[in-house]
């Protein structure tokens, strides 16, 4: 009789009380963001060697127990990295959706109050004005109301859509300051990492840094490594924005060649830094292309209208008989606005084709109407009107374009969070099962002990 | 595939999500009754719903344009039936002074009725609408005849007709300029020139003259002769005190000069002359080497105001030759009459062309309802289905989110 049972009735039962604490670490973080679940790996000991009575084998090797060999997470990097990517594209696609919805919404088309409409009702007071009484201070005064309508529209228009851009401009510098911030947070990890794998696994670590990998893939474009060592390497273009526990910083730094708007540069090297996905390329993207494209397609339907309404002004005459002057004042959406000698007196409308018996006459104001039918754009092919329509066609199918391609996104990520979820993540009935056998095999082996003591009890009286 | 409960937990959320977002879009559409709200909802039909919107309210403005004419030409149609009236009671008394003049006891009587008989044809001449005159062509403001004391009457207004917009492309004449009803002497070159301000070739003389009836000569010159555009000889008439007025009428030969006498009937009779032969207006096809009118005259006999005038002169004076106003007087009255057609026509093609817009109308509203416009039908049945599938994703979830082994293990 040795004492060895006992040394074996005590190693089982250290390892079902592993087993258990693990059990409970699952259970604990069943709902914590990025936890992957862990599974105990139990080991044989080495086993020792007693003297049999064989001849041929007179040594028997005896089992010593067991031990747990690792506490192991369960991960799958592939999918990780996959992941990743996804991330990268949701983040652009959502950041582009909301700023088309945005424009959408302050284009507010079809309806009755945008400014196709108020369009419409412009080219319609030059009809009214032309026939049959040009010389009605009624009919004066509504064109020149309607006009200022319809210049205060499109200056409110352009108004919000800056302010959108603007916008976008303090959210790239908020996004910024998030990258820098996770970064650092990557890097200190990175260290921790380093120093607890030498000894551990450093599982809930590096399930932490994995996490905020993730936050980061959702900003910007990423490129991960990860070296033998367990320490994460995370590079931007191809320039490092964690690498070990150091980080380099990005900086949103203004251009004035870009309206003053920020861009994103490298603090250390100046070089400015390659973005092609992510939250952050979204926000670039709607800020210098979206937006931009239709604040510039309204300045050219307020210059035209501009330039030809001006124009035709000119070429008549008012109801006092003296040349017409300008209509419109400013030159693009931003400040365009009725001619202040107008507003103040609608007989300044240049109505009339002649210098003389001007109060019956309104063929001057026909051919303003008739601008509405001029082919002014795209190479004479496109009236002014169909340009805004177009406009408004073409924001509506990249609108949808976009939603598509955010709806794909989010259907690929949520498939991979699911094979994510179905690998790492922790089922209840598993843990209960596993709770369950090793509450039984802790009671078999206190059991046991206590056999292998009263065995020692029944040896003891003997002497 | 390794199953556990945070996965079908998630799922399910997935799953009720885009049901509920199925019953929104669909109660969205019901409530507004449209298909869409935003273009991206549906790119190439809110273009096309724009598109028509476009047309419609375009169509609704030529709408609204004849029916603001249409008065206009109803009441001078009902002025010019007056007028038609008034003739007829004028030839009356005429053909009863003619038989009656020599016994000269009521001529007094008859000239004070033909007086009435003018003044109200003056009346009517100078009808308005809205204050506006509507036989005056351009010039709507000023009274368009006037009896002056000279006895001449003055034509105010302008030779031009009102014009209204249509269509994109056409306009329709709403009046009679008042010089083709009580006609005042016109010439209208009878060749154009292709520009109003290119010059036209050098003519012989840089001087040309103008005489109304009964006034002097009104001389037109212009010192460089290499240089005249069409639109200088008109500046020139019309600031030269000539009573007459220059005009340029743009025809499909070209651009052509117009002259009209300020004064009614023969009472304004111009005659033209060059300052020497190949001047200004042979150059313009006004008149040719001898100064003889060569362009499109107007009757000047058809004045109907300077004929009354010389038959209240005679009544007066107990003067029973009136048989060649008598004349004038019937011609007057078929150009009146004439003129009344003309008003009758514009009226017609207007009216059709507006019953023709209200059938475009109604059939582009039911294309707009097509493109725009939910079927209720449809929706609400599509909305109940999908009803259905989110209350039954809602029970079914509440039931697997329950049990684990947790509930067994006692």
């Amino acid at each position: 009789m040795t004492l060895n049972g006992i040394e074996i009735g005590r190693r089982a039962l250290l390892a079902q009380q592993y087993t258990m604490d693990v059990v409970g670490q699952n259970i604990a973080n069943i709902n914590t963001a990025g936890y992957s679940r862990q599974v105990v790996n139990l080991e044989t000991t080495e086993p020792t060697f007693v003297a049999v009575m064989n001849k041929n084998k007179p040594l028997a090797s005896l089992g010593s127990g067991v031990k747990v060999a690792q506490i192991q997470r369960i991960r799958d990097s592939f999918l990780d990295s996959q992941d990743r990517s996804i991330n990268m594209e949701y983040g652009r696609w959502n950041q582009e959706s909301q700023n088309y919805s945005l424009v959408e919404g302050i284009f507010n088309e079809p309806s009755s109050t945008g400014t196709a409409s108020q369009l419409d009702k412009f080219w319609n007071s030059w009809q009214s004005l032309a026939s049959p009484d040009p010389s009605n201070a009624g009919v004066r005064t509504n064109v020149s109301s309607q006009a200022s309508i319809l210049a205060q529209g499109l200056r409110g228009t352009r108004k919000q859509l800056v302010d959108v851009q603007y916008n976008n401009n303090k959210d790239i510098e908020i996004k910024i300051a998030q990258i820098n911030d996770i970064a650092k947070q990557i890097a200190t990890l990175n260290g921790q990492v380093v120093s607890s794998a030498a000894s551990g696994d450093a599982n809930d670590l590096k399930d932490k840094r994995n996490k905020l990998v993730g936050d980061l893939s959702k900003l910007i474009n990423v490129e991960y490594y990860e070296d033998s060592n367990s320490s994460a390497t995370i590079a931007v273009g191809g320039v490092f924005l964690v690498s070990d526990n150091s980080t380099t910083n990005l900086v949103a730094q203004i251009d004035t060649t870009n309206k003053g708007y920020f861009s994103v540069k490298w603090e250390n090297s100046g070089q400015q830094a390659y973005i092609v996905a992510g939250e952050l390329h979204g926000l670039l993207q709607s800020r210098d292309s979206i937006t931009t494209s239709f604040i510039d397609q309204l300045d050219s339907i307020a210059s035209t209208l501009i330039s030809s309404l001006n124009s035709q002004n000119r070429a008549g005459f008012t109801l006092n008989g003296d040349a017409g002057g300008d209509f419109f004042t400013g030159t693009s959406a931003s400040d365009i606005d009725l001619s202040s000698e107008i507003k103040n007196n609608p007989a300044k409308i240049a109505a009339s084709s002649t210098a003389i018996n001007v109060s019956g006459n309104g063929e001057n104001a026909r051919a303003m109407g008739d601008i509405r039918n001029n082919l002014l754009f795209n190479t004479k092919t496109t009236s002014i009107n169909e340009y805004y329509q177009n406009m408004i066609s073409g924001l509506g199918t990249s609108a949808s374009e976009v939603s598509t391609y955010l709806d794909t996104n989010d259907s690929l990520s949520k498939q991979i969070a699911k094979q994510i979820a179905s690998t790492s993540g922790v089922s209840m009935d598993e843990e209960m099962t596993n709770m369950i056998k090793s509450q039984q095999a802790y009671n078999a082996a206190a059991k046991y002990i206590q056999t292998v003591t009263s065995c020692m009890d029944t040896l003891m009286k003997v002497i | 595939m390794r199953i556990n409960n945070n996965l079908i937990a998630d799922q399910m959320l997935n799953n009720i999500q885009s049901n509920l977002k199925t019953v929104s879009d669909l109660q969205n559409q019901l409530s507004s009754g449209k298909k869409f709200d935003k273009p991206s909802d549906s790119p190439v039909d809110s273009n096309r719903a724009m598109r028509l919107t476009d047309q419609m309210d375009k169509e609704k403005q030529y709408a609204s344009n004849i029916d603001n004419t249409l008065p206009l030409l109803q009441m001078s149609d009902s002025a010019l039936s007056d007028v038609v009236t008034n003739l007829n009671s004028a030839k009356v008394l005429m053909s009863q002074y003619m038989n009656s003049a020599s016994q000269g006891t009521s001529n007094a009587l008859m000239a004070s009725n033909m007086e009435q008989i003018k003044s109200t044809l003056l009346t009517l001449a100078n009808t308005s609408y809205n204050g506006r005159y509507i036989f005056g062509g351009y010039n709507s403001t000023q009274v368009t005849y006037v009896q002056e004391a000279s006895g001449k009457v003055r034509y105010n207004g302008s030779d031009d007709a009102l014009n209204v917009s249509v269509s994109e492309t056409e306009s329709m004449n709403l009046s009679v300029p008042g010089n083709e009803i009580f006609v005042t002497h016109s010439v209208l070159a009878n060749s154009g020139v292709g520009s109003k301000s290119v010059a036209i070739p050098v003519p012989a003389s840089g001087n040309f003259s103008i005489t109304v009836k009964g006034l002097a000569p009104v001389t037109v010159s212009f010192a460089d002769t290499s240089n005249i555009t069409l639109q200088n000889v008109v500046d020139a008439i019309n600031t030269s005190g000539v009573e007459a007025k220059a005009y340029i009428k743009s025809t499909t030969e070209g651009y052509r000069l117009k002259i009209v006498s300020n004064f009614v009937g023969q009472e304004g009779e111009m005659t033209l002359a060059d300052g020497a032969a190949g001047g200004i207006l042979n150059t313009l096809g006004m008149i040719d080497n001898t100064n003889k009118i060569v362009g499109t005259q107007s009757a000047v006999n058809n004045g109907v105001f300077d004929a009354l005038n010389r038959v209240i002169d005679k009544m007066n004076t107990g003067d029973s030759k009136i048989a060649s106003e008598s004349t004038i007087l019937q011609d007057a009255y078929s150009n009146v009459l004439m003129n009344q057609g003309k008003i009758g026509i514009m009226t017609q093609s207007v009216e059709s062309r507006k019953s023709l817009m209200q059938d475009m109308d109604i059939k582009r509203q039911e294309l707009l309802s097509n493109i725009q416009d939910i079927d209720y039908t449809e929706v609400i049945s599509k909305l109940n289905k999908e009803m259905t599938a989110y209350q039954a994703s809602i029970q079914v979830g509440a039931k697997v989110m329950m049990p684990s082994l947790l509930d067994y293990i006692k």
